[in-house]
């Protein structure tokens, strides 16, 4: 069971100290300690105290001239179903590349990547650097209780069901039924932590993702939909996950949660929903059409971490494919000034009709001189299934576009498949480093309205990723014009 | 860290026990070049004691082995839990000479003999 974990989301801890080794046993046990309250023991601990050492000692020897020493940092953070141990120094600039090819690092960057459930690095300009080991917080799954249970096939065991089912929002406490529909509906074969009912109740509680549940009048969760938020305070959110129990398929349960979680969200002040829908077969667009969202752009090469490797007729999910993103407006959002570059302009006015929002459209061929200001990034790598990665600009400086492209050119030597950036287009500097880009083959991808505090323009690119339009089924004509420019793009790309 | 050693037939078993990382590898790097000063070209190190193993750990070992090249040579038994673990992903199992057991790494030197 998931230890009853005695503090709050955020920053629960933060020491410096200095980069001699004598630092590092009082620190491995201090980390220790606080890993302990988050029920850590054993091995795990071992682990802990592992990659405190390999990351201490990889900044202590990297971050300082021989001889000389400095302070480094360790903050511990607490976010839904991780512990983050921040690493933080004012040392010699570095960037990753710098980091592995560092003589004698390798190894220690060897043991973190293999110690760690996620690992980023993090350049902060003329606030140093930052180092972001995370551990999973241990979490009970339903894999042993479910143990022996059979996935049911739809045709082999439907059910006529006497009344119509409950629509209802699930509460934290019923997270194990969302934990066994996920079981019912794919077996162990969905993406996402929806075994793990401690973490699902985490999330409900952070307020990251709520889910409507179809109820039966035996009282059995038999559907279900979730909206996955990026923080608490967002103003739209993602519709996904969508469950349904193979002996309940064909009855339209998909589309009356998805109205109900609509009107759900309508009525909590959200400003809109976003979506993901497949382009292997015209079914989910034109669900969405039907409901009143419009398409917003494409992701030409994804893998949705919301999607369950299913097969249904021949439909494969959790490969790479071409998905259309949709928009549901929901309440009226604040009137804004976009900024676009030049070469969206069209594109982007046009998505911004379709959808009726209220915005002023600005076009940027030039932008204020910052200079002196450095640029601030992050880069996220998910592994395995996913193979992408998002970079995540903090701070445009005069070197954003030169710095995205080297670290572009890393991603693509790691063999990263898809490279994503969301660009804030409240600003004028995002808006003239997006025309940058497009000369370096970053491509279009979507815009998402009001997702952090304002409209996001995503651009997409493709590292020896094959695109066919050819293969990509698409319903309306907004989406047509998105895929032929997008296409075009592809083609052009330098 | 602790290290109890014995002599078998020319060679030196060494029992390594508690944690091998930064702030023990010192006295690991003491104990292996007092060996080398007498003449020691034989040493089986028994890590099936260690709770825990550094990259600095690994380090030192490696350095140990690059010595004793061209003579009869480092090996490594009780590979186990997380000390295994940290030698699988790191690779070291296949750049060093590894045994199961002790007894498993003196067979092979008799036969090496």
């Amino acid at each position: 069971m998931l230890a009853k974990i005695p503090f709050g989301y955020g920053i629960i801890a933060r020491t410096t100290v200095s980069s001699l080794p004598q630092s590092l046993r009082p620190l491995q046990l201090w980390v220790a300690e606080f890993a302990r309250c988050f029920g850590m023991t054993g091995d795990e601990l071992t682990r802990v105290e592992l990659v405190v050492e390999e990351a201490f000692m990889s900044v202590a020897q990297s971050a300082f001239e021989p001889g000389e020493t400095g302070e480094i940092s360790f903050v511990l953070e607490y976010r839904p179903g991780h512990l983050v141990i921040a690493v933080e120094d004012h040392g010699l600039p570095l960037d990753l590349k710098q980091l592995e090819e560092h003589e004698g690092l390798a190894l220690n960057l060897l043991l973190l990547r293999n110690f760690l459930d996620g690992f980023s690095f993090i350049n902060r300009g003329t606030d140093g650097k930052r180092l972001e080991l995370v551990k999973n917080i241990a979490s009970t799954s339903i894999a042993a209780a479910m143990e022996g249970h059979q996935t049911l096939d739809g045709e082999q065991a439907a059910v006529i069901l006497a009344e119509q089912p409950q629509l209802r929002m699930l509460v934290p406490a019923e997270t194990l039924a969302l934990a066994q529909l996920a079981y019912r509906s794919y077996g162990y074969t969905y993406v996402n932590d929806f075994y793990y009912p401690e973490k699902i109740r985490e999330r409900m509680e952070a307020g990251l993702m709520e889910s409507c549940v179809a109820v039966s009048n035996s009282g059995q969760v038999i559907a279900g939909l979730t909206l996955f938020y990026d923080s608490a305070d967002a103003m739209v959110a993602e519709c996904a996950a969508a469950m349904v129990d193979p002996r309940y398929r064909g009855l339209s349960l998909f589309k009356e949660m998805k109205q109900f979680l609509f009107e759900h969200a309508r009525s909590k002040g959200l400003y809109g929903i976003f979506s993901e829908a497949v382009t292997i077969h015209p079914f989910t667009q034109q669900g969405n059409l039907t409901l009143g969202a419009h398409e917003t752009g494409m992701l030409l090469s994804y893998v949705s971490e919301n999607v369950a490797f299913k097969k249904i007729g021949n439909e494969l999910m959790g490969q790479r494919q071409a998905l259309v993103i949709f928009y549901y407006r929901l309440n009226p959002e604040p009137q804004r000034t976009v900024y676009v570059p030049p070469v969206y302009a069209g594109l982007i006015s046009r998505i911004y009709a379709e959808n009726a929002l209220n915005r002023q459209v600005v076009e940027v061929c030039e932008a204020p001189d910052h200079a002196g200001v450095e640029t601030r990034l992050a880069i996220r790598i998910r592994r395995d299934t996913f193979n992408d990665a998002s970079i995540e600009l903090q701070r445009i400086g005069d070197d954003a576009c030169s710095m995205i492209m080297h670290h572009t050119r890393e991603l693509c030597e790691k063999k990263v498949e898809a490279i994503y950036l969301n660009l804030a287009m409240a600003s004028r500097e995002a808006a003239l480093l997006a025309s940058q880009l497009a000369e370096h083959g970053f491509l279009f991808s979507c815009v998402i309205p009001e997702l952090e505090d304002g409209d996001i323009l995503k651009l997409q690119y493709l590292n020896n990723v094959q695109f066919d339009p050819a293969k990509v089924t698409v319903v309306s004509a907004t989406a047509k014009g998105l895929l032929d420019f997008i296409a075009r793009q592809y083609r052009e790309r330098p | 860290m602790e290290i109890a050693e014995r002599f078998v037939s020319g060679t030196i078993v060494a029992l390594l026990k508690g944690k091998m990382e930064a702030d023990t590898v010192p006295m690991f790097e003491r104990w292996f070049d007092t060996h080398m000063e007498s003449s020691i070209d034989r040493v089986v190190l028994d890590l099936s004691g260690l709770s825990y193993i550094s990259s600095a750990g690994l380090r030192a070992i490696l350095a140990a082995a690059k010595q004793l090249k061209g003579q009869r040579g480092l090996a490594i038994c009780g590979l186990y839990g997380m000390v295994g673990q940290v030698f699988q992903v790191s690779g070291f199992v296949s750049i060093l000479e590894t045994y199961p057991t002790v007894e498993g790494a003196l067979q092979a030197e008799s036969l090496i003999d």
